[in-house]
């Protein structure tokens, strides 16, 4: 196979052994790979009701056709599995280099089942898959493990690990590569700490065959001249300042989510945006593998009492660790951002706990006894302490290792967790977002911005502007948003890059430059029609998978606050979400019954069952 | 008539006075298009434009005490 290297490696951690398995072409063509291959393994190896933290619920980690090949930003692998945090699907995400030297190990997937009896880890190579102890690195962090496995297998092979957090079963922890990307979101790392699999050592070679290399070459060239004579013109925010240069913008938008989502406007932002980021941290960027735009951001605070030295914070860090806890301190939010890195936890999860705790506390429903400290909103020591007490469960941080939702109903106030599906929010207020509210309601992860992320078009209008205070009209271009989203996740490409320079203006035709890149380097001869339904395949074998563990509309929902108070602050004030208006008519576009169950001739229509 | 006006980024070289924040005075009745010809800033120059916190087209007229802000495109997340 081209583009695809038709080999999936399949690793029983009771049995100890390491298969590898043939890649069943028209699977391969019908989910792309990525997240499509990850669910179509996910749905055949899981009981849909499997305990999340059970031997039985697999593992599973993909990379996609384009991953490795090339393409700017081709340099993402997806993990999915049961979420602890959820109960619903994973599909965490991330790039760096270990997913490019995975795919050159001549691996499309790895499908990781049972429980080892001691800490092991994964090495594999074009000629050796095996299983090793890991004793002596249970315990250490995510930087450690990766320099000792490196110095003990191979100074050139990449390392995704988890850190102290996912062996002791944090709900949000991370499976980190590279030392500092994250396929950060749903608790991923807490289940391979379940596993008692420290790590994965990834050793390639060569390059990944194409069909069409001299065609594959000169779209590649005409892409990047392009991308390269624009950022001329008018140099990239993201290359700039990074992520972290959103705040300017959600700040005006007034969608910048804080004090625990009460308000959409921050007045300390300027001391968290990312011009601040640059001025006073930044070493230099960081780039993923064949990346041209380089939003990562290698970052040093040599001040006490919060020096430090790592990669970040991405705005999804400074909203919910700043703003979302009125903390105003950058060093503090960069050091809680290392902490995590460091023990292999979600930031997004981890600050919007904390906010939920500052709250609790505020309200009386929780006591700063029980906390352990004083937790007043912006307490920057508390981020800092907190964070750190998570990731090894003392005191109060055992409760906050579970995530807001269970900590806020533990506390007897569920409605005060900023949550869809038991997960939390990316940094974008659905009052003055409203497709966010639908996107957010609707993704088959729970709260989440990268499976299918308005905010391009309705804050950064990109591939078109929409109004964001609007609702009306929304339902259908997020669905096609989710889809085209789908299909970036699938192919291993990042929405950074994909939908700006690949995809068209008109939604219904939007993964143009996908199609081209995947027909050069698969040669499996998509077309448009063909490559839409693969995205749309995805979306429903994800909705179906749901249902069968009992998600249904009920499940697509937002917090009270979000739809019934309305916005006290900036452009959407007096406004609510208006998520069921929305939804009847998502469900409507996705074809699927007025209770979000996907219909049978729908799923017969896209071959699934 | 007053309007105030927030220029970021790469448009703050726009600002008169260096500063990125600041009042502008307006003829009575005046759009978008006549406050950004008025600070010299190209059409060709690639911006997010906001009123009063929503976005609007460059024929919009604009009111007294209005807040407009110009600032460069940005994504991510």
């Amino acid at each position: 196979m081209y583009g695809w290297r038709g080999k999936i490696l399949r690793v029983d951690l009771t049995a100890g052994t390491c298969t590898s398995a043939d890649l069943d072409p028209e699977v391969a063509k019908a989910y792309v790979g990525g997240r499509g291959l990850g669910i179509y393994f996910l749905r055949r190896e899981a009981d849909p009701l499997v305990d999340p933290l059970s031997a039985a619920n697999p593992l599973i980690m993909a990379t996609g056709p384009l991953t490795g090949t090339g393409a700017p930003t081709g340099a993402r692998y997806m993990v999915m599995t049961k979420s602890p945090l959820t109960g619903a699907i994973t599909c965490s995400n991330a790039g760096g280099r270990f997913p490019t030297e995975f795919k050159r190990t001549g691996y499309d997937a790895i499908i990781v089942t049972g429980r080892a009896a001691t800490p092991v880890y994964l090495y594999l190579d074009p000629e050796l898959a095996e299983l090793r102890p890991a004793d002596h690195l249970w315990g250490t962090d995510t930087h450690q493990t990766t320099d000792r496995l490196l110095a003990e297998t191979d100074a050139k092979a990449r390392v995704a690990c988890i850190g102290p957090a996912g062996e002791r079963g944090v709900r949000f922890a991370a499976i980190m590569n590279d030392k500092h990307r994250a396929a950060g979101r749903s608790g991923v790392g807490a289940v391979m700490g379940s596993k008692r699999l420290k790590a994965v050592v990834v050793r390639g070679r060569g390059r990944i065959p194409l069909a069409r290399p001299e065609r594959f070459k000169a779209f590649n060239k005409e892409i990047l001249d392009i991308f390269r004579a624009g950022v001329k013109e008018t140099p990239l925010g993201l290359t700039i300042n990074g992520t972290a240069g959103v705040v300017m913008a959600t700040q005006n938008f007034g969608v910048l989510p804080t004090k625990n989502w009460q308000q959409g406007t921050f007045d300390g932002w300027e001391k968290i945006h990312g011009e601040e980021l640059t001025r006073r941290f930044l070493l230099k960027n960081a780039a993923c593998y064949s990346c041209p735009i380089g939003c990562g951001r290698r970052t040093r605070v040599d001040a006490a009492p919060y020096a430090g030295e790592g990669e970040g914070p991405e705005y999804e860090t400074i909203y919910a660790m700043g703003s979302n806890c009125m903390v105003d301190d950058l060093a503090a939010i960069t050091k809680a951002n290392y902490i995590c890195n460091e023990m292999g936890m979600d930031t997004i999860t981890m600050g919007a706990t904390i906010a939920c705790a500052m709250e609790l506390v505020e309200r009386g429903y929780l006591s700063e006894d029980r906390v352990g400290r004083p937790l007043a909103w912006g307490d920057a020591d508390a981020l800092v302490a907190l964070t750190r007490m998570t990731a090894s469960r003392e005191g109060i941080g055992d409760l906050l290792a579970e995530g807001s939702y269970r900590l806020a109903d533990h506390c007897g106030h569920p409605e005060l967790a900023m949550v869809s599906k038991k997960q939390e929010f990316p940094g974008y207020e659905p009052r003055g977002s409203q497709a966010m509210g639908l996107a957010y309601a609707t993704s088959p992860i729970g709260g989440s911005h990268m499976r299918g992320d308005p905010a391009y078009f309705e804050l950064f209008g990109v591939p078109q502007a929409m109004d964001p205070l609007q609702w009306e009209g929304k339902a259908k271009v997020t669905k096609a948003f989710q889809d085209l989203s789908a299909l970036i996740d699938a192919a291993g490409l990042c929405i950074f890059f994909a939908v700006r320079n690949l995809a068209a203006k008109d939604l219904d035709v939007a993964p143009v430059g996908i199609l081209e890149y995947l027909n050069a380097a698969t040669g499996a001869d998509y077309s448009l029609a063909e490559l839409r339904t693969a995205g749309e395949r995805i979306i429903n074998a994800e909705r179906l998978f749901l249902t069968q563990m009992g998600f249904s509309r009920k499940d697509d929902s937002l917090p009270d606050r979000l739809t019934t108070a309305p916005a006290p602050t900036g452009p959407a004030k007096g406004l609510v979400c208006q998520l069921d208006k929305m939804l009847d008519e998502y469900y409507q576009a996705q074809g699927w019954s007025a209770d979000g169950i996907p219909t049978a001739e729908r799923l017969a229509e896209l071959g699934l069952t | 008539m007053m309007v105030t006006v927030k220029l970021f980024n790469q448009l703050q070289r726009f600002a008169p006075a260096g500063q990125g924040v600041f009042e502008e005075r307006l003829p009575s009745g005046a759009s978008l298009n006549d406050l950004l010809r008025q600070l010299k800033i190209p059409a060709t120059v690639p911006r997010t434009t906001l009123v009063n916190g929503r976005r609007v087209a460059d024929d919009a007229q604009l009111a007294a005490n209005d807040e407009i802000v110009l600032m460069s495109p940005i994504e991510g997340g």
